[in-house]
């Protein structure tokens, strides 16, 4: 036999190519910048591990109030080797800022002034000294370990791109009913799982728990220290939360807490923070409530209110997650791909135990379509009215929202006609029905088979009747991060078209497959869908719209 | 040395649960560590690619150069098709190492690929 060179590479675009190079290229070198920033992190925490350990007495350790947060000034004079040294810093950074007030607490009693702590001095610059040192390295290899994912990821696109090797066909793409998509769909729905109820755990039920055991706390007056609204910076927005720092007694013992909800979750809207801040002056008495077991521990407000509500909102990625694994699980099964060693050439059947499927089988279900419809509108306006009732509220409270409420409008418009297609779907479970019997014997290429239809419901209501027979080919791809399904109908054939009420409330049609044609095939991305569609034209009101799938087999083989 | 290899088939056009019959064969500069013959099918056209190897047989203790004969039987379907949007193709491939080739064929009742582009309107 003639021989066939293959070890070129198969050409591709040469376009796409370096377009892939580019992005792998950022996206690597994003990564590789990452690991640069907290690898030289991590270098000076390993020195630090050969810092020595020292005696230091405080000379004064103050706390100071920054704008939103808390700056820890100290100084402290130590000895190294016979020299005397004055230190400033805390940690390695040099000016130290923290938010809780709990940790102004520990830090004052640590460094309390005129007492002998521990510092850590560098042996190579004895100036150099810090009273707190990182010792664990895990957070940085972590975060090196993270980054190293992109930087695989983008370097290896490069190296994939251009390495000089053409892949099998059999390789070239994901086998039909393989198990690498699979793998991929159950850790998508896993992690979308696992968000769904971790996050409301620690956003509901444990403040819900708190706010619940805080009931039997006591009342206490406190003086208020400090009131302001904290920001939080996010990628797109900024986020606002009430903080208001307190100091109570309890049996002649100085308290300082600085809790105002259990819930500490942060959200937009400036206005009603500032206003809560507005009610609780710096000097002012209010009413806090301690924990009787541990005194230490207290709250200004015990009831979480409505934004603890707010911490349900995830639990949708859950049931998407359990959703998706459920269609995934129902899917086709997977084939099985193995080697069995023995002889000279080793056989090994791939193909699994293929369920076969009705004759005809209804496409769909109407309480079915009404319930996701329904789902996709509740899940797209509750996400919607959060936002659309804080813009309520900045118009109440006489702001003028411009850009966010035209920003709104269209998602609102959405969300409406949302709620108009729920309630067509739900119009159309009360529709007559069509019904087909079913088949005791098969459909194949090149036969002619009798099917038995029925109209369930009110069949006067229908104008007209018309069944049509059908076959189309469905090829779904994917663009970017959507995924589109383009259907063409090669068979079309009216079976019976009648405005008769008693031709439609029951009959027979006949059905001819054509033998040069293609048979009913379904792989995940590519179909080709034989059906019986049953339209109804009915009055104001949804019309009668069913289609049944029909399994049309190959050809039969006369023995 | 360029390495070589190469699959043909006895004939490119078969009917439903005939057998299939060809040769594999390839010359290369190392003896590989493994070498396969596969029987599969593979979609083209608008939608992402499908495929599916019915059969995946091992060689085993493959040589540096080595000519064999292999046979099939095939299965009822899919029959290979051309569409407007989807083309079923049915091939044989064979593996060795890095090296590869294919060979394509008909499956169809009456051995020829089943066209179906066209809309039938009554």
């Amino acid at each position: 036999m003639q021989f066939k060179h293959r070890a070129g590479r198969q050409a591709s675009g040469t376009a796409g190519k370096v377009f892939t190079s580019i992005f792998g290229l950022v996206f690597g070198s994003i990564g590789l910048s990452f690991a640069i920033v907290v690898l030289v992190g991590l270098r000076q925490t390993v020195q630090m591990k050969s810092w020595v350990v020292s005696d230091c007495v405080i000379e004064a350790a103050e706390v100071h109030d920054a704008d939103e947060d808390y700056q820890f000034t100290v100084r402290y004079r130590y000895e190294y080797e016979g020299s005397r040294y004055i230190g400033t810093r805390y940690t390695s950074t040099d000016d130290y800022r923290f938010e809780s007030i709990a940790t102004k607490q520990e830090l004052l009693t640590a460094y309390d002034p005129g007492t002998t702590a521990r510092c850590f001095v560098n042996p190579d610059n004895p100036s150099q000294a810090v009273l707190k040192r990182e010792t664990s390295l895990l957070p940085g290899v972590g975060s090196v370990l993270f980054a190293s994912i992109f930087v695989i990821i983008g370097y290896g696109m490069i190296v994939v791109t251009w390495w000089p090797r053409r892949p099998p066909v059999t390789q070239a793409t994901t086998e039909t009913g393989g198990t690498a998509g699979r793998r991929i769909g159950l850790l998508f729905c896993s992690v979308f799982i696992l968000i769904g109820l971790v996050i409301p755990y620690f956003a509901f039920v444990k403040p819900l728990q708190r706010q619940r055991a805080a009931r039997r706390w006591i009342p206490v007056e406190a003086e208020v220290l400090k009131s302001a609204v904290r920001s939080h910076r996010g990628d797109d927005s900024t986020t606002y939360s009430v903080y208001i720092a307190y100091r109570y007694e309890i049996d002649g013992i100085p308290y300082e807490g600085d809790r105002y909800r259990f819930s500490s979750s942060s959200s937009s809207g400036h206005a009603e923070k500032a206003e809560i801040v507005r009610q609780h002056p710096v000097g002012s008495r209010i009413t806090v409530y301690v924990d009787p077991a541990d005194s230490a521990e207290s709250v200004v407000q015990r009831e979480a209110g409505a934004s603890l509500y707010l911490g349900l909102i995830p639990v949708v990625f859950a049931v998407f997650g359990f959703l998706f694994l459920i269609i995934m699980l129902r899917a086709a099964p997977a084939s099985t791909a193995g080697h069995t060693a023995g002889g000279t050439m080793t056989r090994q059947r791939n193909r699994a135990k293929e369920k076969i499927p009705p004759a005809v089988r209804r496409s769909g279900s109407r309480v079915g379509a009404f319930f996701l419809m329904l789902f996709i509108s509740i899940f797209w306006n509750g996400i919607v009215s959060v936002f659309l009732m804080s813009t309520i509220k900045e118009w109440q409270s006489d702001q003028r929202p411009v850009f966010s409420t035209l920003f709104l409008t269209p998602f609102v418009l959405a969300g409406l006609g949302l709620i108009g297609a729920a309630f067509h779907f739900l119009l159309k479970i009360f529709s007559p029905v069509a019904e087909l019997e079913p088949m005791t014997d098969s459909l194949s290429l090149g036969k002619s088979s009798v099917l038995r239809f029925r109209i369930r419901g009110n069949v006067q209501r229908i104008t007209q009747l018309t069944i049509t027979l059908t076959a189309r080919e469905e090829a779904t791809y994917s663009r970017g991060t959507n995924t589109y399904t383009d259907r063409h109908v090669f068979l079309e054939q009216t079976r019976l078209k009648t405005m008769d009420p008693k031709q439609m409330a029951s009959g027979e049609i006949t059905v001819n497959i054509p033998p040069g044609t293609m048979h009913s095939f379904e792989a995940p991305h590519n179909k080709i869908v034989w059906s019986l569609k049953v339209s109804g034209t009915i009055s104001h009101w949804p019309d009668l719209n069913d289609e049944f799938i029909l399994n049309v087999n190959p050809r039969e083989v006369q023995s | 040395m360029s390495d070589q290899i190469g699959v043909t088939l006895e004939r490119t056009a078969y009917r439903p649960g005939e057998q299939l019959t060809g040769k594999a064969g390839w010359q290369l500069s190392d003896t590989p560590k493994k070498a396969h013959i596969r029987l599969f099918w593979k979609t083209s056209g608008k939608g992402t690619v499908d495929l599916k190897i019915l059969e995946d047989r091992k060689i085993d203790a493959p040589q540096a150069a080595q000519l064999l004969d292999f046979a099939f039987a095939l299965p009822d379907d899919p029959y290979s098709f051309e569409g407007h949007l989807i083309t079923l193709r049915w091939g044989v491939e064979v593996v060795v190492g890095k090296a590869t080739d294919c060979a394509w064929f008909e499956l169809g009742p009456d051995g020829h690929t089943c066209r179906i582009g066209a809309t039938t309107a009554r």
